[in-house]
């Protein structure tokens, strides 16, 4: 963090403060006690209470991606565009991977910690350069296409885009997601040099 | 008790709680069990109110709201807390110069109402705009306890042979 000088504040102090340490660990007594008050006041497996809507998680992963890309915040209705790159971009498409049923509140908000931790690394290196949420709403024009989703399903929660510089990087890039490791399914789609790169 | 639920909030707990506490002990003046109440109920708040963050904000600042909420809680219960909104709440005298006395023994000594601005501002960053929001106050409040805040601690600081101050 840097501030202009203030008169305020002199240098020195102004860096002693921000060379405070940010992080102390408290007792490690308290996590039980916090465990046993959250179970006693019923808030942990408490199951069926309070738990959020599937397709929250996917949308919700993307969303803290994009807030750790600064496009949120208030700006929702004009995100801006993806910078240009000459480096190859893919589209990883999001499907399944639901909390299953039986999770409460704090297992739904800890998948999308994993979601967002793994696409704020990756932003960080310049491999995941967006992401979108998709609403539930589909609404298909034209010809029917082979495969339809069934009754119920709309297709992908969300997606990722990235950078790599082929498809078998893509596709390993892709592996990492947790997405996979939780029942998901990815889809990896190069996006045409004409629309993502250069 | 479902498991998979625990080990989830576990997992957010060990986190997110070092800063926290870090950041609940500097709010209520360096009270180690005062930090520890504090911390514990922002968690039994924030999961009561889990399915209700909306994800537009990380989940680390809507945590520090809750914490600094129940901080603030705190120090009113044990009368440490005046109306911030009081412009004209006396600065804190001079007293002896006090030797030796560390940044955060110094910041641990403010009187709670320019502490909590000084934190948040000047520690972790919040904008006086944040701050207002918060407290419920002025951003003009904010700034003017920010600057008096900043005063009393230069001067608890002023004694010479303070280790805890770099050149």
């Amino acid at each position: 963090m840097t501030r202009p000088p203030d008169e305020d504040l002199p240098p020195a102090l102004q860096d002693a403060l921000l060379a405070l340490p940010r992080e102390s660990p408290p007792p490690p007594a308290l996590e039980d006690l916090t465990v046993s008050a959250l179970t006693r006041r019923g808030l942990l497996g408490a199951r069926g209470k309070g738990r959020l809507p599937h397709r929250w998680l996917l949308q919700s992963a993307v969303a803290a991606l994009l807030v750790a890309a600064g496009w949120l915040g208030g700006r929702r209705s004009a995100p801006p565009a993806i910078p240009a790159s000459t480096t190859p971009r893919f589209v990883l498409l999001l499907y399944g991977g639901e909390v299953p049923d039986s999770a409460g509140p704090a297992a739904h908000a800890a998948r999308v910690q994993e979601y967002a931790a793994w696409a704020q690394a990756r932003h960080a290196t310049g491999s995941v350069v967006g992401g979108e949420e998709l609403a539930d709403t589909a609404i298909t024009l034209g010809s029917a296409p082979r495969a339809m989703p069934e009754a119920g399903e709309t297709g992908p929660g969300g997606f990722f885009i990235v950078e790599a510089p082929d498809l078998p990087s893509a596709i390993q890039l892709a592996r990492t997601c947790p997405h996979l490791s939780h029942g998901g399914t990815v889809v990896v789609r190069p996006i045409p040099a004409a629309n993502g790169a250069g | 008790m479902a498991r998979g639920d625990e080990e989830a909030f576990r997992q957010l707990y060990r986190r997110h709680a070092p800063a926290l506490f870090a950041f609940a002990r500097r709010l209520v003046g360096g009270d180690h069990q005062a930090a520890e109440d504090v911390l514990q109920e922002a968690w039994i708040r924030a999961v009561e109110r889990l399915n209700r963050f909306a994800w537009r904000s990380e989940l680390r600042t809507w945590l520090s709201g809750i914490l600094i909420n129940c901080a603030r809680e705190s120090l009113r219960r044990l009368g440490r807390l005046p109306p911030l909104d009081a412009a004209d709440i006396a600065e804190p005298s001079p007293g002896p110069p006090v030797e030796r006395l560390d940044l955060e023994q110094a910041i641990a000594a403010l009187p709670a109402g320019y502490r909590i601005v000084l934190v948040l501002h000047d520690i972790e960053g919040y904008s006086h705009d944040d701050i207002a929001q918060i407290l419920g106050v002025e951003p003009g409040t904010s700034k003017s306890q920010l600057a008096r805040a900043r005063r009393a601690l230069r001067r608890s600081l002023e004694p010479s042979g303070n280790p805890a101050l770099p050149e």
